[in-house]
């Protein structure tokens, strides 16, 4: 489903090489794909290279959205770091 | 063989109860068997066999039994016997492949005991299986391992309640470096007899160990490993040594 459409894939986390690896086997091509353990610069490093949109999927910022798939447990992490840019606001609302 | 040689080559793989016996990422392992055969221009032909199917032991070179839950298990126990037992025996005969991860590991030997059941096994493998009381034995896993006399590492997770005892005849598929193996402390995990494997490493087995991967397609097409075409295996390498670390074994 993924497989043509992505433009960089960020594994991060304790399984980063095991995603990465399911990632190329479900026909990302390894180029596209990036491995970075700690979930801060993860983050960071994904946000910052997100090229300029071409197409109907615009963030507000004019560059490609990013989608985060995380577990549950790395969602509580993640939403930390979100708040903490200013992302995400305190409520779950 | 030389590289090009390989293409109009086929690897014809069989997973049996492919719905059932699936829960260790066993889907997985096939996903692996068949992009590094695309990858590298062999064709690729999987097939399944079910409750109740025909399995044809003349017509593929691997046959693949993953892990079930206890339930599935019984039911593919009672099949595996009553209709499969001979075409596996037949495939194993002529050289095929016949793999088994996990709970398919202990279908392929003489007998799984669970409390007062007593179910049969495929028999392919000198192996009992005994559901003992007492803690399922779980945890990363790194074995080493003699194919074809060169040493090398199988990393990955065990999770299974049954200990497995191999007859004195038996042949383990490797010595124990870290967890547990077959029954928590002979040291040995896995059993091999000829092209028949058996394993308790999932988690999963072939991603984890992408040469164990190349060495099951290599012996599948009856070619030696070096003549399949190499591959960009970076990512594959990370794993294993993430697997490894895991496992709490230092890095190759």
């Amino acid at each position: 489903l993924l497989a043509g459409r992505v433009r960089l894939a960020t594994c991060s986390g304790t399984r980063a090489p095991e995603l990465a690896l399911r990632l190329k086997y479900a026909g990302i091509e390894p180029e596209r794909i990036r491995v970075v353990e700690d979930l801060q610069r993860a983050l960071s490093g994904a946000v910052a290279d997100r090229p300029e949109a071409d197409g109907e999927m615009r963030a507000p910022d004019g560059n490609t959205p990013l989608y985060a798939l995380p577990t549950y447990t790395a969602m509580l992490a993640l939403r930390e770091l979100l708040v903490r840019r200013g992302e995400a606001g305190r409520s779950w609302q | 063989m030389a590289v090009e040689e390989m293409k109009g080559r086929i690897l014809r793989v069989c997973a049996l109860y492919p719905d059932l016996m699936n829960i260790y990422a066993d889907r997985g392992n096939l996903f692996v068997l068949q992009r590094r055969c695309e990858w590298r221009g062999i064709g690729f032909h999987l097939s399944g066999s079910g409750l109740g199917e025909a399995l044809d032991g003349a017509a593929h070179d691997i046959y693949y039994i993953g892990g079930g839950q206890d339930r599935d298990q019984l039911l593919c126990a009672e099949d595996l016997v009553g209709g499969k037992r001979q075409a596996l025996h037949e495939a194993a005969s002529r050289g095929a492949i016949v793999l088994g991860v996990c709970g398919g590991y202990q279908l392929l030997g003489e007998s799984y005991t669970l409390g007062n059941n007593q179910l049969q096994g495929v028999g392919l493998l000198d192996i009992r299986t005994v559901r003992e009381p007492g803690q399922r034995l779980i945890g990363n896993v790194a074995i080493e391992v003699d194919l074809d006399d060169e040493r090398r590492v199988l990393a990955g997770f065990e999770n299974h309640g049954g200990r497995t005892y191999l007859s004195p005849r038996a042949t383990p598929l490797g010595r124990v470096l870290k967890g547990h193996g077959n029954d928590g402390h002979s040291g040995f995990e896995g059993a091999r007899s000829g092209n028949t494997i058996g394993t308790y490493l999932h988690g999963p087995l072939l991603p984890k160990n992408i040469w164990f991967a190349d060495w099951l397609i290599a012996k599948a097409l009856g070619v030696d490993v070096d003549s399949l075409a190499l591959l960009n295996d970076v990512l594959e390498d990370d794993a294993h040594r993430s697997a490894r670390r895991a496992a709490g074994l230092a890095a190759a």
